[in-house]
């Protein structure tokens, strides 16, 4: 494989240049109700190729290796335009090299697994889901994804990793008159097809918390203190936090870039975050980046205090902070962009009870429902949550949307539990997905909330 | 494909084969550096057989292997997948103009210049913090099935946009232009941009309530994602339409028409078929806010025992790779009537209410029944019919059956958005929090 890849790369006329090719295989299945809607298995491959000449960094992706001599062409040229036009020359920081073929700890691969199993496990959970009679729908996909990547530079590095994800999600509906409430279900991993094996108490929860809603009243919208539990401390340091410690994201925001100086002191002092993908058996494992860099464990988050960010090798030299191996694509069809890997929030030493003391009155939620950001400002639904008074959880809530500024809340953040939970499934679209994305943390007391009612 | 045609049709009661060749360059812009500049060109070809009652499917990116392609739709085809619906033949399509040459013609140099000028023009002599796009593609695309049809087109298309981020945040005021071949984008609508960032600036904490909301374009989304829901034949299938028994009846203010709209082809991307072969038409979704029809595709007009509309095509909920996907019952050519009030006039006639420019978490929340509540990105906060300045912390929520009665007024002007080519629309009594 590197051979031929070698050929591709000795054409390219430029300061620094590296290719990846990537063999895609995925194996998908899903169920609408009780309705097998698609089954199959598919294998598609493609090429990336990115140029540094001259001070400009360019990209080209491409599909047939015909075409790898025009994509060249276009790489390279649009590598010099850029570098004509920037004030200041890209340059990537230096980084050791590797030669390495490396192949993940997978407890069963689940490429080993016949097609029909992977349908009559989906199909149990899917029916499990489906039993009862305020449900009216369900989608259920099953997929297992393999990236196997080839990486050369023209630095000497070669590279072969494979990525392989494996997981079940979907969503239970249930009615009642005409009210319609949905629940995420999911599981799944990033070592192996045993983590789809014998879930089946995962479903059957979400199918009583999709059938409580219909009686749970919508929340009122307004300012609450909360306690979230880890799958949305998870996706609260992810969607608020994490993505502005991409350094792409922040290098072209100058305010936020101001903002984020390694040093400010932007979150109370109960506030440690870090992100890791060295984790092993963790979703957002990997060991090389997809610019051929070793990945490693790095605090962005001390007592409230920035003091690191997640680079690419172009923002590391740009910042002039150190490599932190965290740039990352999607598959052959994307050059890598900054992306986390497993980010979560430190657990501190209050037990739950504790928590629900503290609060007093307020909201528990739960469960992520989606989140976005834009700058400091930032969106997420909660699945379902509870009143909470005078430290007891009282009725069900539905209808649930938050709201909130960045640096307010990591300073409201007033408590946090001893207890933590990574997340077994991602899915960021930062421009491209990355299922692999992975996040967590405990359950943690956040004040003055908004929430949005309806 | 005709090679796999007949090597698939050995093994299947019908067969349809879809291709695609795409070819993308884009430009990205940030303040006054080019940032991005990036080339792709891919292609697919994909296969779907029908076997007694059942559908199979494959994809690839590479020929290399036609039987090892058959092979995997034959193991798809097992699992039992049913497929009550044939594949059509499809012949005497109209012509539709999608294809400029022009679009060759545009070089990496040409779209460094325009990215240049719009950003010049937004920049207010480098003071706003700017990003500028601007995107040529082709795309070349190609149906056969195995009961004759054989459709092919191919398209250009253009788009440029110039946005300026409010300071502090990553949330900017933006406009987008799209043509089937480049075009200067017109500094009509540049200087909207500018002139709605300028007005709102300062920041201001409105009190919450019940008040107008002029959902803007590039907040379409909110509402459109929640109506596409609602009309979808797979969901009027599945029963989790709110809109299941209401064909006919008036829904929404008489002031909302919608039309799918696949044929006009002064926009790029016009379709006189979808991508399972169907011919597509022009129709009313939404007439005077009366409810008209369900979209669907094949599998789901077979479900339904009705006519297919046009409306398969290969796209998933965030875009997605078209060979990869399987046909499903999708809106992509959406237009709302236009009105007539000019932004000035919806503005004049807001007492208290927000300007949504951009949303957060349009795609969380119940979105079958209707609900919705999203973060602004940004707001601007309007009063006596003056603009204020950028709301911070609030949100906007409701339900799209309630809020779509609601609405005061239609903009004279449509604009791409996400999800279509809509109008601003102003509606009333929506419920705003904030901290």
């Amino acid at each position: 494989m590197f051979d031929g890849l070698k050929k591709v790369l000795r054409k390219i006329d430029a300061d620094y240049a590296d290719i990846r090719y990537e063999k895609k295989n995925v194996a998908s299945i899903t169920y609408n109700g009780r309705e097998l809607k698609k089954i199959g298995e598919n294998f598609s491959d493609g090429y990336v190729i990115r140029v540094l000449k001259n001070g400009g960094f360019s990209s080209v992706s491409f599909t047939k290796e015909k075409d790898a001599e025009q994509a060249i062409k276009n790489a390279v040229k649009h590598a010099e335009i850029l570098g004509s036009k920037s004030k200041n020359e890209t340059k990537l920081a230096d980084v050791e090299i590797f030669k390495d073929n490396f192949k993940p700890n997978l407890k069963e691969d689940p490429r080993e697994v016949d097609i029909d199993e992977k349908l009559e496990i989906l199909k149990k959970y899917n029916n499990i889901c489906l039993n009862h009679d305020r449900i009216i729908n369900t989608t259920m996909s099953y997929f297992d994804l393999s990236r196997e990547r080839y990486f050369l530079s023209t630095e000497g590095a070669e590279i072969s990793e494979e990525l392989v994800t494996t997981g079940i999600s979907g969503r239970i509906m249930s009615k009642d008159g005409n009210v319609i409430q949905n629940v995420r279900a999911g599981v799944g991993g990033s070592d192996g097809f045993h983590n789809i094996r014998g879930r089946e108490e995962v479903f059957e929860k979400k199918k009583k918390i999709a059938i409580d809603l219909l009686n749970a009243e919508p929340v009122k919208g307004g300012t609450y203190n909360c306690i979230i539990n880890p799958s949305l401390t998870g996706v609260f340091t992810h969607e608020a936090f994490g993505h502005f410690s991409e350094a792409d994201i922040i290098e072209d925001l100058p305010e936020m870039r101001k903002k984020m100086q390694l040093g400010a002191q932007l979150g109370s002092r109960k506030v440690n975050i870090i992100d890791d993908p060295t984790m092993p058996g963790q979703l957002g494992f990997y060991r090389y980046d997809d610019e051929g860099v070793k990945s490693r464990k790095v605090q962005l988050m001390k007592n409230g205090k920035l003091v690191g960010r997640l680079h690419s090798r172009r923002t590391a030299h740009k910042f002039d902070e150190p490599v932190t191996g965290h740039t990352v694509a999607e598959d052959y069809r994307y050059a890598p962009i900054v992306r986390m890997g497993n980010i979560y929030l430190q657990p501190g030493e209050k037990s739950f009870d504790d928590l629900l003391k503290e609060l007093d009155d307020g909201l528990y939620l739960l469960d992520a429902k989606g989140g976005q950001t834009a700058g400091e400002n930032f969106t997420f639904g909660a699945q379902y949550g509870y009143v909470v008074k005078n430290g007891k959880i009282k009725k069900m809530v539905r209808d649930i949307n938050i709201s909130g500024n960045l640096y307010k809340t990591l300073k409201n953040i007033s408590a946090v539990g001893n207890d933590f939970k990574l997340g077994e499934l991602g899915g960021c679209g930062k421009g491209q997905m990355n299922r692999r994305s992975c996040h967590g943390g405990p359950h943690i007391i956040i004040d003055n909330l908004i929430v949005g009612g309806v | 494909m005709e090679k796999l045609m007949d090597i698939a049709k050995k093994h299947a009661d019908q067969v349809e084969i879809f291709s695609i060749d795409k070819t993308n360059k884009s430009l990205k812009y940030t303040n006054d550096i080019p940032k991005d500049l990036d080339y792709k060109k891919s292609s697919g070809i994909s296969i779907r057989l029908i076997k007694d009652g059942k559908i199979g499917f494959a994809y690839t990116k590479n020929l290399r292997d036609r039987k090892q392609l058959v092979e995997n739709a034959l193991k798809s085809l097992k699992g039992g997948v049913e497929a009550g619906f044939d594949f059509p033949l499809t012949k005497s399509i109209k012509n539709l103009d999608t294809y400029s040459d022009k679009i060759n013609n545009i070089s990496s140099e040409m779209m460094v210049k325009e990215a240049e000028r719009i950003t010049n023009k937004i920049s207010s002599r480098g003071e706003n913090e700017t990003l500028a796009v601007v995107n040529a593609s082709e795309s070349s695309l190609r149906i056969i099935n195995s009961a004759g049809s054989d459709l092919a087109t191919k398209f250009s298309s253009y788009y440029a946009s110039g946005n300026i981020i409010m300071k502090g945040s990553a949330s900017s005021i933006g406009r987008m232009f799209v043509n089937k071949d480049f075009k200067k984008m017109p500094d009509k609508l540049l200087n909207e941009v500018l002139n709605l960032y300028n007005q709102s600036k300062n920041p201001v904490e409105p009190n919450g309530g019940k008040m107008k909301v002029l959902f803007m374009p590039s907040s379409s989304i909110t509402y459109l994602w929640r109506l596409l829901s609602g009309t979808s034949g797979e969901n009027l299938y599945k029963k989790v339409t709110p809109l299941a028994d209401k064909i006919n009846e008036k829904v929404f203010s008489e002031k909302l028409t919608i039309y799918n709209d696949p044929t006009n082809d002064n926009l790029p991307g016009a379709r006189s078929f979808d991508d399972e072969g169907v011919k597509t038409k022009s129709y009313k979704l939404i007439d005077k806010g009366v409810f008209k029809k369900f979209y669907n595709n094949l599998n789901y007009a077979h479900k339904l025992d009705c006519e297919p509309t046009g409306n398969g095509f290969r796209s998933g909920m965030w875009g997605g790779d078209e060979v990869t996907l399987r046909p499903s019952p999708s809106v992509s050519h959406l237009r709302i009537q236009k009105g007539n009030s000019s932004f000035k006039d919806l503005i004049s006639m807001m007492d208290k209410g927000i300007i949504v420019e951009g949303v957060l978490g349009a795609h969380s929340g119940n979105i079958p029944n209707g609900d919705y509540s999203v973060g602004m990105s940004p707001g601007i906060y309007v009063e006596n019919g003056t603009i204020r300045g950028i709301a911070k912390d609030i949100m906007v929520a409701g339900n799209i059956y309630d809020t779509l009665k609601n609405i005061v007024a239609v903009g004279d002007t449509n604009y791409f958005g996400h999800g279509g080519y809509v109008p601003p629309l102003l509606c009333e009594n929506v419920s705003v929090s904030n901290k």
